[in-house]
């Protein structure tokens, strides 16, 4: 239900967000509560990482 | 000290450059990864790394700043590359600076750990053919 929005624009996130592996990061940091947004912040919603 | 770059670097010439500021230092760990010619039962061609550079940049602050507290550090250096990387190239490099040997190895495995979880980089690797985004085992 969360995510009926993005899932909206960006159809090819459905199948991560059913895998619930995704990171979210506002403003380049983690988040993992709910956070009331400006219009000015930074999203990011991005895939398991694999640096190093 | 942290630097996000394509271009290769010298070992050596890193890791002088920061002794060569600091008599107090007895030790130092530090660590390589490599670009590996075999991953998942594939023979590897190259990968191409990805990285959101600014919240890398803060990510990696925060580890960094947490080990120096942790275990008194004198000094460290992370040097994170990105960009198309070929079997054996260096992708990463962890230097941890201190005054004795136990402090810097367990800031150096800290380090690194932290870094494999929550650095926003990605492994794009590809082989002869077809290609597989990686993910690291937490």
């Amino acid at each position: 239900l969360p995510f009926i929005y993005l899932e909206n624009i960006y159809p090819e996130l459905k199948k991560h967000f059913l895998q619930d592996v995704l990171r979210f990061a506002v403003n380049q940091e983690y988040v993992s509560e709910n956070l009331n947004l400006k219009p000015i912040d930074e999203i990011a919603i991005f895939p398991p990482v694999s640096g190093g | 000290m942290i630097k996000i770059q394509k271009k290769n670097f010298n070992l050596d010439e890193e890791i002088e450059k920061i002794k060569n500021k600091h008599s107090d230092i007895g030790a130092l760990t530090s660590f390589v990864g490599y670009v590996r010619d075999l991953n998942n039962n594939k023979d590897v061609k190259y990968l191409n790394l990805e990285v959101y550079e600014e919240m890398a940049f803060k990510e990696l602050s925060k580890i960094e700043n947490n080990a120096t507290k942790k275990w008194s550090l004198i000094d460290t250096l992370i040097i994170h590359r990105y960009g198309k990387l070929n079997v054996n190239e260096k992708i990463v490099l962890v230097c941890c600076f201190s005054q004795h040997r136990k402090n810097s190895f367990e800031a150096c495995e800290f380090i690194m750990d932290y870094l494999k979880k929550d650095a926003p980089f990605w492994k794009n690797e590809f082989y002869y053919k077809d290609d597989e985004w990686l993910e690291n085992s937490s």
